[in-house]
């Protein structure tokens, strides 16, 4: 089973009791990615969440651009997909390791979701609590952005 | 969209925690900074989604109607209202408390998660919609400068 001590300090899971953690990761599959590898394209349909145990992902942007443009790295405890894993969206970005270190990822697919609600369903309405709360905080910061930078396109066309 | 993948028995639970409420034209429905006291679900007409901005100028985040949540990101993270919400027609809407809320939350967990799936799918659109214009506008800007 997953190291539960690499996990339970992720936002994500942060108010999980010991049980629910275990519920959660017991079966869960690992991947790993080595140096360098693409994980997802921008733009590809997929169905799973990926949490990173170890090493740093880089995020892309692919499509509009005239070559991968880089974003963000993120560190371990890093989730990325959890919105395809809810609603089968494109993914929003190109995802690849860095190339100074292969990575470990738990892989949630929304099958495994549903099985893991079967069992602990409480485990598992957390966890979407928790998407919920982390969403809500993404709004709120890009509200605040679009309306700050509406407001200086309006000064500078004024 | 809201009530995707419930079986009848889950609809009426929903429902059951729902208290329908009318808005005429022109009323806000809640403020910004505010403290939440629930959330809506919007079955008719449309509101307008409104911030106000640091010279306290209001201005228009989206419009939504028919079948798109509103306050439910205050309601469910627990902070203050960060949008005033006003009904742009005669609006119709579903209105569920913190309290009900709550009572759900302890009780019955596989509607709430279908109920949950709704809302995230539904915060999710919102944020697409706000993140286009913010890359559409930084786009605008760094050709500006």
């Amino acid at each position: 089973m997953i190291d539960l001590e690499k996990v339970k300090n992720i936002e994500l899971f942060e108010n999980f009791t010991q049980q629910e953690l275990e519920s959660l990761f017991e079966k869960a599959h690992e991947m790993e990615l080595r140096e360098g590898e693409i994980l997802f394209h921008e733009g590809e349909i997929g169905t799973e969440m990926y949490i990173v145990t170890s090493g740093e992902i880089e995020i892309y942007k692919e499509l509009g651009v005239d070559e991968p443009k880089l974003l963000v790295s993120l560190p371990e405890g890093a989730f990325i997909g959890e919105m395809s894993l809810i609603d089968m969206s494109p993914r929003s970005a190109m995802i690849k390791a860095s190339e100074n270190n292969a990575v470990d990822m738990v892989v949630f697919s929304r099958d495994y979701i549903e099985s893991v609600a079967l069992n602990d369903i409480n485990a598992v309405c957390k966890f979407m609590h928790n998407i919920i709360k982390i969403s809500a905080g993404r709004s709120r910061m890009t509200t605040e952005r679009l309306i700050s930078s509406r407001q200086t396109l309006e000064n500078i066309n004024e | 969209m809201i009530f995707d993948n419930m079986n009848a028995e889950q609809i009426t639970k929903i429902l059951a925690i729902t208290e329908k409420v009318n808005f005429p034209a022109g009323e806000i429905i809640f403020k910004q900074e505010t403290e939440p006291d629930g959330f809506y679900i919007v079955i008719e007409g449309e509101v307008s989604l409104v911030k106000i901005n640091d010279i306290g100028k209001d201005t228009e985040l989206t419009v939504v109607g028919k079948g798109s949540f509103i306050g439910e990101i205050s309601a469910l993270d627990e902070k203050g209202r960060e949008i005033t919400a006003i009904a742009v027609s005669d609006v119709v809407a579903f209105r569920i408390s913190k309290e009900k809320l709550d009572i759900m939350q302890k009780v019955d967990y596989p509607v709430l998660v279908k109920f949950y799936l709704s809302i995230i799918r539904d915060i999710n659109e919102k944020l697409r919609r706000i993140n286009d214009e913010y890359s559409r506008i930084k786009e605008k800007l760094q050709k500006n400068i």
